[in-house]
This record gives structure tokens, C-alpha cells and sequence, in this order.
């Protein structure tokens, strides 16, 4: 079955012969460090007098911050025993794990380059069968590793893997601080994130269950430079530079014509959707960017588009699962509800995952954040 | 249907080069071998783990594929696009990603994909004593009707020795030579054990065993070896496996296990019988991949 043919997404979607299986999300578990930071107190600590309402701006009231003795690897760790928690399956049942964080901070502000990060994580949890690699594509990574364990498991290579993420990354938002003199800085956009852990387990669906009914992703390359991060030259931690007006101008542009080409693939309209997930960058701009793709499309999802952020912050890899574990919780999400992650992020990266919930996973009792 | 290796390039470079222009030429060099243009490559994965700046964000991938042109545009309905991430698997990340490949190709999304690895020193005064030559490599990989190409892939842990490679990017304070001058610097640090040779050849063999038990396979079904040099290692497991060998990519890091490959296609060795990649990185993690001639 030949599905590139004609799309500009790299999508799967349908089932053949070579894909007699379907994958589902088994459970999501995420870690949220106890330490509140409002934006009035990170806008309080920025070195220069900014003058920036970034609340007003971005609809962020507070981000969750690391406190001492946390880092990418415990949020990763304890994120997936969270997500095992709520899972019928065991660590020693996963086949495979995928790291997908930005930061891979341990012990302070190292960042593992070797081993990979993931061979930490599965010694932790007692993932002992596991294969393990890291995956790094900015803000998509965790819907990245979806996806590479979709094909996995359709295809009958695995039966049952974790993605997971510990995204320690308030490190630039500190560093930001230092440098972020008015509303064009490039370093702006830092203010505005949040440490968390989130994980997955995306397993094979018994037969005639619910789950991944498409799965479509594309890199925009053209616009791979309009955000960069790397270690700090001055201290310790990462600093980031965004052109945030590029983006969100790309992503009105593009974002449309691509979820029509994921949604045509599962054979769905967006009213057919009942909860779009955004990306978690600023609440303002998802309100604004699902009121563009609407009218672009004639159409809308059931519900609003699902905002986190303004509690949470941009919590980079994170934020999809960390939005699916509160609206599991909350009673949002039930049982046949299907569900539009949609990943924005550096590179410029845009995918799509339409997963329809099945009774496994809208049953999982309550989780603590 | 089997996923096949139609092109395999690597390319050398100068201690001053940056890891991203090593990947980029690589590409070039091995899409002009295969005569074909950037814009049909569907995927590309790219596994090289250390680059210019130490660079977190974006992907690597992304900036390599604006770098060579692979299907830039706005996605008009009914386009055709090209999906790039990084992976980081040591020394292992090609077999990983071309594992990930085969896997698009055989459900049929995919038809071509790119695996790309490169390494170099991050920059003056972003590495302390960097270990690796500057070496990118590049593998053109391909839907093909005919049976063979990569057949089973593999992947084992020896955590007893993880300690034998360490890799971190770290703070280390340092004396201001100005008083505007940073108190310190991020530096990556590269530990490497004298033992890595002994373990990694022992674990080795121990993962060879194990995956061509699981394939009902034995040694003697295996035509030829194919792993990187990798300072001294690659030529010991060969030894011990006692089976022929090819042996290229010295000083290489992820790029070694591509150069082998490209020895190995050089001299016929993936036209017959079955080959065995073998490649050991960091945790201790082995990685194995058969590859059959196609039929």
C-alpha cells in the first residue's frame, strides 16, 4: 500500500496486508514538579526593565518549575512510572522505549549526549527486554515516537512500547531573564516555559478496539532556522532564540492544507473531531490559530481547542500527554472520543496523531500530578 | 519486498569542519551515486550526535534538509513532503535508524529514505580533548520487488558496562581572562574506558549468538562481518567471531559503521550470501542487522 503517493505528509493511515494490526494508547502518566512560578514573578526577575505584560500576551498565569534534586531524567523516570501505574502491562512488557526530550539533563545541568538518556530511564523503571533509543525533534519528539511505534506495532514487529519524556528545560527561561531587554527579543518566547514529564504506552488494540487511526508527519525545512537552542556561553543551562511571529505566520499558513490531508486520510471532517490538542505555546495563539485553520477549512472540532498552557506553560516535548493525563482526569475524555494531537515545532515540524479513545484507557481511575 | 541499500557515501573532513556541512555533502554525494534528486527522499533520519554548537533545537535533520534542498516548499494539496528527525543511539544510531526506515518502507510509506551520521568537534572551547575524527556518511535506502536487502534487525543492553563510554555536556568553571569574560563554560566531555575493547568484544559475541540463535541461523550461514573500526574493536570482534570480515571507518564515530558498509558494498561483499553488521556503542549497546543478497 503505497500512502505517500500524492501527500505531502508522511502518513499511515488504513489497514493492509502488511499492516494487519492497530495501535492504541494504553496510558499516559506525567510528573509536574511542586514549585509554582507565575509569569509576574519570572517577568519580576528579568534583569532589564521590559515593560512586557507576557500574561496578557500569552495567557500564561503560572509554569511549573524543577526544584532541587530534579531534573530531565527523575521527570522522565517518574512520568513513566506514573504511566505504568495505570497500565494492565508491566516494565518488564515493554519492547521498546524512546526517550524523545529536548533536555537531557542529569545530575544538575549535564546534558547525557552517551549513553543515550533512555538506557537510564529503562534500568530505572525495570524495562529489562526493552530495545532503547533516543529520538530528538524539538516539541514533536514524544508524537515522533508515536509514530515510530504505530508502524512498529501495525506492523506486528512489537506488541507494546513507551515513549517518554523529562523536560527540564526552565534553565533557558533563567538564562532569558538575563537577556530579554524588550518585546522583539528573540529570547522572549523562554519566558514562557515549564518543566514536565509525560509518558505513553502505545500498545497493539485487542481486535475491534479503538485507536491510532491516522498518523501523518512532514518537516517545513524551509523555516528550520527559526528556532535555535544550545548551551549557554555565558552560563550554565541552554538559551533559545525564537522568531515566534515567523512561526505562528508559517504555521497559519500551513497547518490547514495538512490537517485536511490527515483528516482525509482517516476519513473524517473536523466535525468529526472532538478535541483538538495543540501544541502548548501561548493559550492566545491557539485560541487564534484554530480560529484561522476553522475558517480555512469551513469547518470546526466539537469542543475548543484544548489549553493547558496557561497553568503549565510551554512544556516543549510534553505538552500533549501532559494534556491528555488532566482531561482523562477531569472526566473530559471519554470513551469513543476522538482526539486531534496536532505537534507544531522547531524544524518546522507539523504531525498530526487521530486517535479515538477506547474503554481501556478512558477507564483509568484518577492520577496525581 | 525488501528494504535495500542503493547508495552508501562518506566523506572526510578537516578538523576544523562542522558536523552539519559533513552530513550535507555526504547526501549530495550519495544521492549523485544513486541519480537521485533530494525532493524524492520521503524520510530522513539523521544519527550523528556531535555537531556544531552542541545544538539542541531544532533537530539536526531539519537543517540538513533545508541544507540540500529536500522538499522546502509550502505542502500544496496533493505534494509530496519529506519527514526528518534525529535519533541518538552512539555509534549505533545508523542500524537504529535504519531499522526505523525499514519499518516506513515495508508498510509503504516510504519509498526512498535517507540514514545520515556525523560527528566533529563542537567548536573552540565547546570540547574538552574531542576523541572522533570528522567523518559524515550518508545511505540512500530503498523499496525494492526483489526479496532480500535488510532482513532482521536487532538490538541488545550489557548495563554491567555502562560505564565504559561517558558523553555529557557540562559546566566547568574557568578563570576570567576579562572581567566581561564568562566565569565558565558549557564543554562536552568524552570518557572513554581502556576496557572498551575487551567488553565490547565479549558483548559482542555474546549479542551475535543470541540474535542468529533467534534466526535459527549459526556462523557458518554468515558470508561476511561488517563493522566499524572503532579504535581497535571492530578488528577484535572480527577476530572472534572468525568469520570474514570488513573492517573500515577508524576514528569515525557514528559514521563508522556507514564507512564499513561502504567497503563493504566497494568490494562486492553485499552482492552474495549473507552479511552480519555489527556495530558496540556506548551503555554497552550492540546492534546487529542481516543483510541478504537480493534475489
Amino acid at each position: 500500500m503505497a500512502e505517500t503517493e500524492a501527500r505531502w505528509l508522511l502518513m499511515e493511515a488504513g489497514g493492509s496486508d502488511a499492516m494487519p494490526f492497530r495501535a492504541r494508547i494504553e496510558s499516559v502518566g506525567r510528573r509536574l514538579p511542586e514549585d509554582r512560578v507565575t509569569t509576574e514573578a519570572v517577568m519580576r526577575s528579568t534583569r532589564h526593565r521590559t515593560r512586557i505584560d507576557l500574561e496578557r500576551l500569552t495567557g500564561i498565569r503560572e509554569r511549573r518549575w524543577v526544584g532541587d534534586g530534579e531534573d530531565s531524567a527523575t521527570l522522565a523516570i517518574d512520568a513513566a512510572r506514573d504511566c505504568l501505574r495505570r497500565s494492565a502491562h508491566a516494565a518488564e512488557d515493554l519492547d521498546v522505549l524512546i526517550v524523545c526530550s529536548i533536555t537531557k539533563y542529569r545530575d544538575g545541568l549535564a546534558q547525557q549526549m552517551e549513553p543515550p538518556l533512555s538506557h537510564h530511564v529503562r534500568q530505572a523503571i525495570g524495562a529489562d527486554r526493552a530495545q532503547v533509543f533516543d529520538l530528538s525533534n524539538a516539541c514533536a519528539g514524544l508524537l515522533t515516537g508515536m509514530f515510530v511505534l504505530n508502524d512498529w506495532i501495525r506492523r506486528g514487529q512489537v506488541r507494546c512500547g513507551m515513549v517518554v519524556s523529562g523536560e527540564d528545560i526552565s534553565s533557558l527561561a533563567r538564562n532569558a531573564a538575563k537577556h530579554v531587554r524588550h518585546i522583539l527579543s528573540k529570547e522572549l518566547a523562554s519566558l514562557t516555559l515549564g518543566d514536565a514529564g509525560a509518558a505513553a504506552i502505545v500498545d497493539r488494540a485487542p481486535e475491534g478496539s479503538e485507536g491510532i487511526t491516522a498518523a501523518g508527519f512532514t518537516t517545513l525545512a524551509a523555516h528550520s532556522r527559526l528556532c535555535l537552542a544550545q548551551p549557554s556561553e555565558r552560563e550554565p543551562g541552554a538559551r533559545m532564540r525564537t522568531d515566534s511571529r515567523g512561526i505562528h505566520r508559517a504555521a497559519i499558513e500551513d497547518l490547514p492544507p495538512l490537517l485536511r490531508e490527515a483528516l482525509d486520510a482517516a476519513g473524517l471532517q473536523l466535525h468529526d473531531i472532538d478535541w483538538v490538542v495543540p501544541h502548548q505555546t501561548s493559550a492566545r495563539a491557539i485560541r487564534k490559530g484554530m480560529a484561522e485553520v476553522a475558517q480555512a477549512l469551513g469547518d470546526e472540532p466539537r469542543h475548543p481547542a484544548v489549553v493547558t498552557v496557561d497553568r503549565f506553560g510551554n512544556t516543549a516535548s510534553t505538552t500533549h500527554v501532559v494534556a491528555l493525563v488532566e482531561m482523562l482526569e477531569d472526566g473530559r475524555l471519554r470513551a469513543g472520543d476522538r482526539v486531534a494531537l496536532v505537534a507544531l515545532a522547531s524544524g518546522l515540524e507539523v504531525g498530526v496523531l487521530v486517535v479515538t479513545v477506547d474503554e481501556h484507557l478512558a477507564g483509568r481511575d484518577g492520577h496525581d500530578a | 519486498m525488501g528494504t535495500t541499500l542503493e547508495a552508501v557515501r562518506v566523506v572526510a573532513g578537516r578538523p576544523e569542519d562542522g558536523a552539519r556541512r559533513l552530513a550535507d555533502e555526504a547526501i549530495v554525494a550519495c544521492l549523485d551515486a544513486a541519480g537521485v534528486g533530494a525532493t524524492e527522499v520521503d524520510l530522513l533520519v539523521n544519527c550523528g550526535i556531535y555537531r556544531e554548537g552542541n545544538l539542541g533545537e531544532p533537530a539536526l535533520a531539519a537543517l540538513i534538509q533545508q541544507d540540500v534542498g529536500a522538499n522546502l516548499g509550502h505542502p500544496p494539496v496533493g505534494g509530496h513532503g519529506t519527514f526528518s528527525f534525529d535519533i541518538a543511539a552512539g555509534a549505533c544510531g545508523p542500524l537504529t535508524a535504519m531499522q526505523i526506515v525499514d519499518g516506513f518502507v515495508r508498510s509503504g510509506a516510504v519509498r526512498r529514505a535517507l540514514v545520515v551520521a556525523s560527528d566533529a568537534d563542537p567548536g573552540r572551547g565547546r570540547s574538552l580533548g574531542f576523541p572522533y575524527r570528522p567523518v559524515g556518511a550518508a545511505a540512500l535506502l530503498s523499496r525494492s520487488p526483489e526479496a532480500g536487502g535488510f532482513t532482521a534487525f536487532s538490538a541488545q543492553l550489557f548495563p554491567e558496562h555502562a560505564d565504559d563510554v561517558r558523553a555529557e555536556v557540562r559546566w566547568e568553571p574557568r578563570r576570567r581572562r576579562f572581567p566581561w569574560s564568562a566565569p565558565g563554560h558549557n564543554v562536552l566531555v568524552v570518557d572513554r574506558s581502556p576496557a572498551l575493547v575487551a567488553h565490547g568484544t565479549e558483548s559482542a559475541v555474546k549479542a551475535v549468538g543470541r540474535t542468529l540463535g533467534e534466526l535459527g541461523l549459526g556462523l557458518g550461514d554468515i558470508s561476511s562481518v561488517i563493522t566499524p573500526e572503532a579504535a581497535g574493536l571492530g578488528a577484535s570482534v572480527v577476530a572472534e567471531l572468525g568469520r570474514p570480515g570488513v573492517v573500515a571507518g577508524e576514528g569515525a564515530h557514528t559514521a563508522g559503521v556507514l564507512a564499513a558498509l561502504a567497503r563493504a558494498q566497494d568490494e562486492g561483499r553485499l552482492d552474495h550470501g549473507r552479511a552480519l553488521v555489527v556495530t558496540v556503542s556506548a551503555g554497552l549497546h550492540v546492534s546487529c542487522a542481516v543483510h541478504e543478497a537480493p534475489r
